[in-house]
């Protein structure tokens, strides 16, 4: 192909920006401003509760846990009941580890590193934050998460901390303070696991991300 | 140049909706469909304190950011750069597959998997790339459906609603390998895709999607999803291509929030999807996976034409659905009929609009103005006023039938002169009682017209005329 894909940009750019220039622009500032939104307000006090509520609704599970020594476990748990098999793909024994330096990985568990290949049936996550408006948990690409971990296996587990719940959507985002320029490639808002309704307007989970999402929520002690 | 082959048919609209009204397997899809979606929307509706407000705030966005869609388009692109991405600009969808062919054929592409992209649909994008030797594979379950029948989506957000599962099982049969094995439960369907599909996401060289929403303070794509296809495209193949058109665009990610929380609520009854991903560029040194190369294509294709005029709000339309869901017309002669990308009442003000009202001059008038497309339109966007104006546009360039014209004038004429128009009432009052007496009529000649319908004329009470002129006599007695 013999396109000039710059010059070709440049041109095409003109012809659309001279369009959209505004008949009234005189009316509008250089630097326009967007009107105040309002945002649903929640309970401070009972956002656990609220998440927990909405988050039922997704048809994902979840287990309550007081401490992150318990992890190995019920993933172990979990793999028995559910898995095709015992590998685990996952970022985060390190941040486990930094807790609880004793941690230990029961067998048959086998655990991977980096990002998921297809290969495993698990994938172990560590939630950035969690909405309690919706109900979901937020994921954002990094070393200790990467997106493939939290689509390719056919199950995935996600701890999260109630402290780390926020009550609506715009206050995720303000939690993550993300600028342009130093934005993580990747952010998912996850809410329950993979469906489609495409065949006869039917729900199937698991269409080509994981079949059940399911969330250890770590609580604080009473 | 590729070629962009199937063109808009919406010229055949009257003959395409008579096929599909006589076509069982559609009808019974249709019908399996109808009110489930319309049921969803409604209880998700019911369980927020007040959607209406949840609306109010999210036209705020809409119609902040079209006032200003020059500044956000510019400032968008900006930050694209920033994040290491790249924005190219498309006038036309002919543009748009010329750019996206450059950026494969610049990586060598053999494969491509795609998640949903309507505005690739206006492009017949597919066509052009496997004219290029290149392997696309659809990966939303559902435009795998109608990608293996070679057919275009018939619903913007459920592409294969006018399948039913027996066709499913039918198209998979023919093009899987499957030996003996049935596929008769829907489960063993989504199964049978999703082992079918995994390889083919695993091996992509290049990943193309489409974006609901572009974020312009951050440079940001915005994918709704349920099925996480669009995570798999986005995230695995080394180039990452997004396909958006200019009106996707929003200010900041405080907007986008607005918009999400009429969205999936609209679309599919969900207070949110499955999967609401933010991708931001290619991917960071400490990344793990994800994209070397990421590309906003943004295409015009005449939205640029809707600003300052008359359709100017159509320019708010998020995609949602809604009003296909609950279109009368819509819901009995499916998506195929209305002939091109787009179907339904918000495909009835496009599709004339982006390609021509000659050439689509029957599907502003495939409405019966009932209004429910712009109740339920979370935008609230007025789509029977403009399909209004769109037949006034048609009446006045003269693409109406002249016997129709001629019609309306002589009707006009007849109105404005009370005695003769009151006689004439009575007159085809009188006709058509005859003919519903007549057995002939009614057996014969206008036999399929009446084995549907009735017309039931009282013969004591007259026509329109006569009964309101009794009622004012009447009153005007009760007054004295």
């Amino acid at each position: 192909m013999s396109i000039n894909l710059k010059r070709f940009n440049r041109i095409n750019r003109k012809k659309i920006f001279n369009k959209l220039e505004r008949v009234d622009k005189g009316a509008v500032p250089a630097i326009p401003k967007r009107p105040p939104l309002l945002h649903p307000q929640y309970d401070i006090e009972s956002l656990t509760d609220i998440f927990l509520s909405k988050f039922s609704a997704s048809a994902a599970s979840f287990q309550s846990i007081d401490s992150l020594t318990l992890v190995p476990e019920l993933v172990l748990q979990y793999a028995e009941q559910h898995a095709s098999d015992m590998n685990v793909v996952t970022n985060i024994s390190e941040v486990l580890q930094k807790n609880e330096p004793s941690l230990l990985w029961p067998e048959p568990l086998t655990l991977h590193h980096g990002p998921a290949n297809g290969e495993q049936s698990i994938g172990l996550s560590y939630a950035d934050v969690g909405i309690a408006e919706t109900g979901s948990i937020v994921l954002i690409s990094s070393k200790k998460n990467p997106t493939s971990v939290n689509f390719l296996p056919d199950h995935h587990i996600v701890i999260l901390n109630e402290l780390d719940i926020v009550p609506n959507i715009e206050m995720m985002w303000k939690k993550l303070s993300l600028v342009a320029g130093s934005m993580p490639r990747a952010i998912n808002i996850i809410t329950g696991p993979s469906r489609t309704a495409d065949i006869e307007q039917t729900i199937q989970l698991g269409a080509h991300g994981p079949r059940s999402l399911h969330i250890l929520l770590l609580m604080e002690p009473a | 140049m590729p070629s962009t082959a199937p063109h808009n048919q919406a010229a055949f609209f009257r003959a395409k909706s008579s096929d599909a009204l006589l076509d069982d397997s559609l009808q019974a899809a249709l019908n399996h469909a109808k009110g489930g979606f319309i049921k969803k929307r409604a209880e998700a509706i019911a369980d927020v304190d007040s959607f209406e407000s949840y609306k109010q705030q999210a036209q705020l966005v809409k119609n902040h950011t079209i006032n200003n869609l020059d500044y956000y388009l510019h400032l968008f692109e900006q930050n694209v750069e920033k994040n290491g991405g790249q924005v190219h600009w498309a006038s036309t969808p002919e543009q748009l597959n010329n750019i996206i062919l450059h950026i494969c054929e610049r990586r060598d592409a053999k494969t491509v998997t795609k998640g949903k992209s309507m505005v690739s649909e206006e492009a017949y994008l597919n066509a052009s790339l496997e004219a290029a030797g290149i392997n696309v594979t659809e990966t939303d379950l559902g435009e795998y459906i109608i990608q293996l029948a070679k057919e275009p989506p018939s619903h913007i957000i459920a592409p294969a609603i006018h399948k039913t599962r027996q066709q499913v099982e039918a198209l998979f049969k023919e093009a899987h390998d499957l030996g003996d094995r049935q596929l008769d439960r829907i489960a063993e369907l989504v199964d049978e895709a999703r082992s079918q599909l995994r390889q083919k996401f695993l091996d992509a060289d290049v990943g193309i999607t489409g974006a609901n929403m572009l974020i312009a303070d951050t440079g940001s794509a915005m994918i709704v999803t349920n099925e996480g296809n669009g995570d798999l495209t986005a995230t695995l193949p080394k180039v990452h291509i997004i396909t958006a058109s200019i009106e996707k665009v929003v200010p900041d990610l405080e907007s986008a929030s607005a918009i999400l929380r009429v969205l999936a609520r609209s679309a599919t009854g969900q207070a949110i999807t499955s999967y609401t991903s933010l991708f931001s560029g290619p991917r960071n040194v400490d990344d793990l996976d994800g994209p070397d190369e990421f590309h906003v294509v943004i295409l015009d294709n005449q939205r640029s034409q809707m600003l300052n005029g008359p359709y100017e709000d159509m320019l708010k339309c998020i995609r949602c659905g809604a009003c296909l869901n609950h279109c009368p017309v819509y819901s009995t002669v499916g998506g195929h009929a209305y002939g091109w990308v787009y179907p339904g009442p918000m495909g009835a003000v496009l599709t004339p609009l982006m390609t021509s009202l000659k050439q689509s001059k029957d599907l502003p008038n495939a409405s019966t103005f009932c209004g429910r497309c712009e109740e339920v339109c979370p935008m609230g966007i007025p789509i029977p006023e403009m399909l209004r104006q769109l037949r006034n546009q048609e009446h006045k360039e003269h693409l109406t039938p002249l016997i129709s014209r001629l019609s309306l004038a002589a009707y006009m004429w007849l109105t404005r002169h009370h005695r003769l128009f009151h006689w004439a009432t009575k007159l085809t009052h009188w006709a058509i009682r005859n003919a519903t007496s007549n057995s002939i009529i009614k057996t014969r000649l206008l036999k399929h017209w009446f084995e549907a319908r009735e017309l039931p004329l009282d013969d004591e009470k007259g026509t329109f005329l006569t009964q309101y002129d009794k009622i004012i006599k009447s009153t005007v007695k009760g007054q004295q």
